[in-house]
């Protein structure tokens, strides 16, 4: 009776550590298609990929090295989607993503390089940096709270 | 963690970050509160020492063990005889240890 309380035990224990090793990989996965839809917006001058995965609430804050967008609509109307006219192309790439999951608060770490060309002035832009997301998980699905970038010119 | 460093304390500075922090700063990273304290924490001190710096704007929140900042300030003054004048950045990820905050992130921009 005993050996078999100790196998049933020893049984939820492994399914339950299984269980939780499945889900860290689910949240991982999540997160990791957010940040590639990100991508996607910021490439195409598309709001939609922020406007679905944006946790959209008041005091909700975009760093971009020295300046801030002020809000989920300011960052879409304001930022992401006017670049899609003033620039010919941009391309962002996010690399060595490291992400950190604790209960319903995940931060990621990711290092960038951006390319891009200002229609008006045919100028182009070739820069390496660092950007942060910040999340947290609401009714079972990630949304972006935070984000930093910051970048200079590639050396 | 900017008063350590803006009054050049470097063990309160250092006691304030995890072992493992990742700080993100004018485009370079450093990989541990070591790499930093040895590096370019002393010149971030003699840096901010030099500065005269107002918070704009601070957001704290807490979710369970994990708190984050965000953070906008102005920043002017003279360095090695140069102005400066402008608007900074921060984002600090803390974490709850031994029941002390430690920064296990820091990015800073301008």
């Amino acid at each position: 009776m005993t050996k078999f309380v100790a196998i049933t035990m020893l049984s939820m224990l492994a399914f339950s550590s299984n269980a939780h090793d499945k889900s860290h990989m689910n949240d991982e996965k999540q997160i990791t298609h957010i940040i590639h839809q990100i991508k996607y917006g910021w490439e195409n001058g598309d709001g939609k990929p922020f406007r679905k995965h944006f946790l959209d609430f008041k005091g909700a804050r975009y760093f971009e090295s020295g300046g801030q967008n002020v809000g989920l609509t300011d960052l879409v109307e304001h930022h992401v989607e006017p670049e899609k006219d003033a620039l010919v192309f941009l391309n962002l790439d996010f690399s060595n993503i490291q992400i950190h999951i604790e209960d319903e608060f995940a931060w990621a770490l990711a290092d960038t390089a951006v390319k891009g060309e200002v229609r008006k002035s045919g100028k182009t832009f070739d820069k390496t940096g660092f950007q942060t997301f910040l999340f947290k998980k609401v009714d079972g699905d990630w949304k972006v709270l935070h984000t930093h970038s910051s970048s200079r010119n590639r050396k | 963690m900017g008063h350590a460093l803006q009054t050049g304390d470097k063990e309160l500075a250092r006691a304030q970050l995890a072992s493992d922090v990742m700080i993100y700063e004018g485009g370079r990273v450093e990989r541990s509160a070591d790499e930093y304290a040895h590096h370019h924490m002393l010149s971030d001190m003699k840096y901010l020492a030099a500065m005269k710096s107002e918070t704009l704007e601070h957001q704290v929140t807490i979710l369970g063990n994990t708190a984050i900042s965000a953070s906008r300030s102005h920043t002017k003054g003279t360095y090695k005889g140069k102005e400066r004048n402008y608007q900074g950045m921060e984002t600090m990820v803390l974490e709850k240890q031994n029941g002390k905050w430690k920064i296990k992130h820091i990015h800073w921009s301008h």
